[in-house]
């Protein structure tokens, strides 16, 4: 490692965007495919898919694989990519719309007309879990909509939530994976979740987690959620003995962890330590800068928990709660880093980036932004007042540190890094 | 490496902090040599009185003085007389108050010795307007400053040049005498000048500074304050003032210091231990989940740090009461119970949060303890976690399925105390 000096010197600017560069590197799906390729099929190879993440996804598969392939993914509004095989529909995220639940009926068909010689290639990312709606057979839109209201009512934890929404679902938890037997299911996935569980990702439409008739007919006791008996029968007619899906494989290709991983090499690269505080960061995203801020202003003064100079890697996903005068121009990370501006004022061996992996934070053009207390900085003299109004990105951008990418297209959420000098 | 039961480990390690903080013990190694002439006592802040008392019980001789507390119970003193002012808003006693203690150091000698016991709060119980201003233009001043979100450090800055006490003020009117400060800390980084806003300990800010600070927080201060501000009247005594130069100040006790004995005390009971900080601030439940997130990563990946191993913390975290309420709780309990759905289901982390003063907001409990099976504990009891983190009713949540950590009084404070064991 260097010595202090020897750090000051380096330019905090290159340093940050050095460390985001090879974060997003290994958010991004393309050329992860070539490692990981499954046997070629002797019948079809059917992609199909669903997330933010789906349509750069297909388009890195196509590049790995080749041809003959065909298929259907379904991805959000604007996050489409141009592809040359694989069919791509845009829809509504995170209230499904019609296309949406459109797209997922064609991608349940497509699944159950696979045949035994046939290959499936199931594409995930964050946000498949809306984009993917199917009633189990038998139930209304309105009885699953009726269902999901009183397990937010309930208090119930989110994992018993998920397993009865899985339960009446005809995509979620497996069921597309279920309905493609007996053809060979491969999934890939960008996760997005804290934990990185692949049945988690998107529901999980492609993982079979075998979940019991039994524990979630006990969830819905316990929990007091009151079903019509139509669905009762419904969800016992649902659960028919399990196909054969033995043969199935599962890869993750980008996931928070892989690119904090991917930033700390790069760290280590320039001769500077580097450390994962976490990969599932939560909670409101000035509350979070004002507790790393208590981090760093220990490891200036005492040296503790870490001895500068340093880098504190985290991703995860902060929120923000619009204050009464908000003007609202500007995402979770630029007002995570406005807080941290603030709280770290005084400290010239700080500089920060904070940024959204999928290039987009909030509503404007940038991904984020970047500060350095020891350069010259002519942003705003009252940057209490922005934060204030959650308008972060106005200040960022009088000063001249936005950080714009362009949409990325992929997603494994925020992205922060502090170098403490 | 041998195995601990974990309430009990933590619970000492609770007790070492505690111990550290302790005014007699924290006291007694920084006690000055007796003078020629008088011993006077003048103090203010949340622990003046137990101060004082403990500075009585050490002291053989003459002594006489007086300290403020906050009005209310406070520690009984034989010599020392206790007065009684508002906190954290001044009131007109605290005036008086202020007044008294520059009377007492009026008029001594260079053979005298003065001893200041100053702790977190001081600020608040001695209001005492400089130049032209008046007692509500000092605590409208005050007013702004606490719903700013700035910072103490800055905040006492601008606190120090509308005062006639703060700043090294007191110790100037203390002259020829000299003046040996003994502080407990409650501001991150221990800086003497900022406990209680230094009335005996100058520092080199300016009302320059002051005038910077109120326009990187954006505040409207009223316009005879301002001009106060740009006067010469602003200026409080600099350090390099030739009649400071036999005075010292000491932090007896603060966060560091108590976190740094937690940790040796976990060394000594064979498990490593390192501080995450002595000074975290924010919201209780938001300061929760990150610790959650960074207790998974340890858990999960060995990142930062590979378990086992105890992250301790310090600092003062706040409640944000959110519509209706009438929840009994304070700031730990409410940390521990959004703690506890972070760590839902990992069998090998325990938590002790606790305030190291004994009292955790509105009821009797000092604290509690969490660990991976108190959400389904309290599910067991009839409660609904999550809603009682709505309701700020931790203190109800965590009674149901007896995990409250009681002490009674401590007699010390240096604010919160946190301790996460990870792996036994």
């Amino acid at each position: 490692m260097l010595a202090k000096e020897t750090i000051g010197d380096l330019d905090a600017e290159q340093v940050l965007r050095r460390l985001f560069d090879a974060a997003l590197d290994a958010a991004l799906p393309d050329e992860k495919f070539d490692a990981i390729l499954p046997a070629r099929p002797k019948g079809r190879t059917i992609v199909l898919g669903a997330g933010k993440a789906s349509a750069r996804m297909a388009r890195a598969f196509e590049d790995a694989w080749g041809e003959p392939l065909e298929g259907l993914i379904v991805t959000r509004y604007g996050h489409a990519v141009e592809t040359r095989h694989v069919k791509v529909v845009e829809a509504a995220h995170p209230v499904p719309d019609e296309a949406g639940l459109k797209a997922t009926r064609e991608i349940v068909e497509m699944a159950r007309g696979a045949g035994p010689n046939d290959l499936v290639v199931v594409l995930i990312s964050g946000g498949a879990s809306s984009l993917l709606t199917m009633p189990a057979n038998g139930i209304s839109l309105a009885d699953k909509q009726n269902i999901t209201r009183q397990l937010l009512r309930s208090g119930a934890p989110i994992g018993a939530m998920n397993a009865v929404r899985k339960a009446f679902s005809a995509v979620k938890g497996g069921k597309l994976a279920l309905a493609a037997a007996p053809a060979k299911v491969v999934t890939y996935i960008i996760s997005d979740v804290p934990g990185d569980d692949p049945a988690t990702v998107g529901s999980g439409p492609s993982i079979v987690t075998g979940a019991d008739l039994d524990d979630v007919q006990a969830i819905l006791r316990r929990f007091r959620i009151d079903i019509p008996e139509h669905a009762a029968q419904s969800l016992v007619a649902n659960s028919a003995p399990e196909a054969e899906t033995d043969r199935n494989t599962v890869h993750m290709i980008a996931t928070p962890r892989m690119s904090l991983d991917a930033a700390r090499r790069e760290a280590e690269a320039m001769g500077i330590a580097a450390v994962i505080l976490g990969d599932a960061i939560e909670g409101e995203a000035r509350e979070v800068a004002v507790a790393m801020a208590g981090i760093v202003r220990s490891i200036i003064q005492y040296n503790t928990p870490f001895a500068p100079p340093c880098v504190l890697l985290s991703g995860g996903e902060t929120t923000v709660t619009l204050r009464p005068e908000a003007v609202g121009r500007g995402g979770r990370n630029t007002e995570f880093l406005l807080a941290l501006y603030l709280a770290l004022k005084p400290y010239s061996q700080v500089a920060a980036i904070a940024c959204d992996t999928d290039g987009i934070d909030g509503t404007e053009e940038n991904a984020g932004a970047w500060f350095d207390f020891s350069s010259d900085f002519s942003g705003p003299s009252d940057p209490a007042a922005y934060l204030d109004r959650n308008d972060a990105y106005t200040f960022f951008r009088a000063a001249k540190r936005l950080v714009v990418t362009g949409p990325t297209y992929t997603n494994v959420n925020d992205f922060r890094a502090i170098l403490v000098r | 490496m041998t195995r601990h039961e974990p309430r009990t480990f933590l619970k000492s390690l609770f007790q070492a902090a505690v111990a550290a903080a302790d005014p007699k013990d924290a006291l007694r190694p920084y006690l000055p040599e007796k003078p020629k002439g008088r011993t006077i006592i003048v103090g203010a802040g949340k622990a003046a009185s137990q101060m004082a008392a403990a500075f009585e019980s050490l002291w053989d001789g003459p002594i006489e003085g007086v300290v403020v507390d906050r009005h209310g119970k406070t520690t009984a003193t034989r010599q020392i007389e206790v007065i009684h002012a508002a906190h954290p808003v001044p009131d007109t006693s605290g005036l008086a108050a202020s007044r008294r203690l520059l009377e007492t150091v009026t008029g001594l000698t260079s053979d005298d010795l003065v001893i200041a016991l100053m702790s977190g709060g001081g600020s608040a119980l001695l209001p005492l307007p400089t130049g032209d201003l008046s007692f509500e233009d000092e605590a409208e001043v005050n007013r702004i400053l606490l719903s700013s979100g700035a910072p103490i450090a800055a905040m006492n800055v601008l606190r120090k040049h509308v005062s006639a006490i703060k700043g090294g003020r007191l110790a100037k009117a203390a002259a020829p005498a000299r003046v040996v400060s003994l502080l407990v800390s409650d501001v991150a980084g221990d800086n003497p000048a900022i406990v209680a806003s230094g009335p005996t300990v100058p520092d080199m800010t300016t009302p320059a500074d002051a005038l910077e600070i109120i326009e990187e927080h954006h505040l409207m201060l009223p316009e005879k304050v301002m001009a106060h501000l740009r006067s010469s009247a602003a200026f409080a005594p600099r350090p390099d003032d030739p009649v400071f130069e036999r005075n010292v100040a000491h932090v007896i006790a603060s966060a560091h210091l108590s976190l740094q004995a937690a940790s040796a005390k976990a060394a000594q009971l064979g498990l490593p231990c390192v501080v995450l900080s002595d000074a975290i601030e924010g919201e209780a439940k938001d300061i929760a989940r990150m610790h959650a997130a960074i207790t998974r990563n340890v858990v999960r990946y060995g990142e930062p740090f590979k378990g086992p191993i105890v992250l301790l913390s310090g600092g003062e975290t706040t409640v944000s009461m959110r519509g209706e309420s009438g929840g009994k709780g304070g700031r730990n309990t409410e940390f521990l119970l959004a703690l506890a759905q972070g760590i839902e289901g990992m069998d090998d982390v325990h938590v002790l949060a606790a305030d190291t003063d004994g009292i955790d907001g509105s009821e009797d409990n000092a604290g509690a303890f969490a660990d991976g099976k108190t959400m389904s504990r309290m599910r067991a009891a009839g409660i609904d976690p999550r809603k009682s983190l709505c309701k700020h009713d931790a203190w109800t949540a965590f009674a149901a399925v007896d995990d409250l950590f009681v002490t009674g009084p401590t007699g010390t404070n240096v604010n919160d105390f946190r301790a996460i064991l990870i792996g036994s």
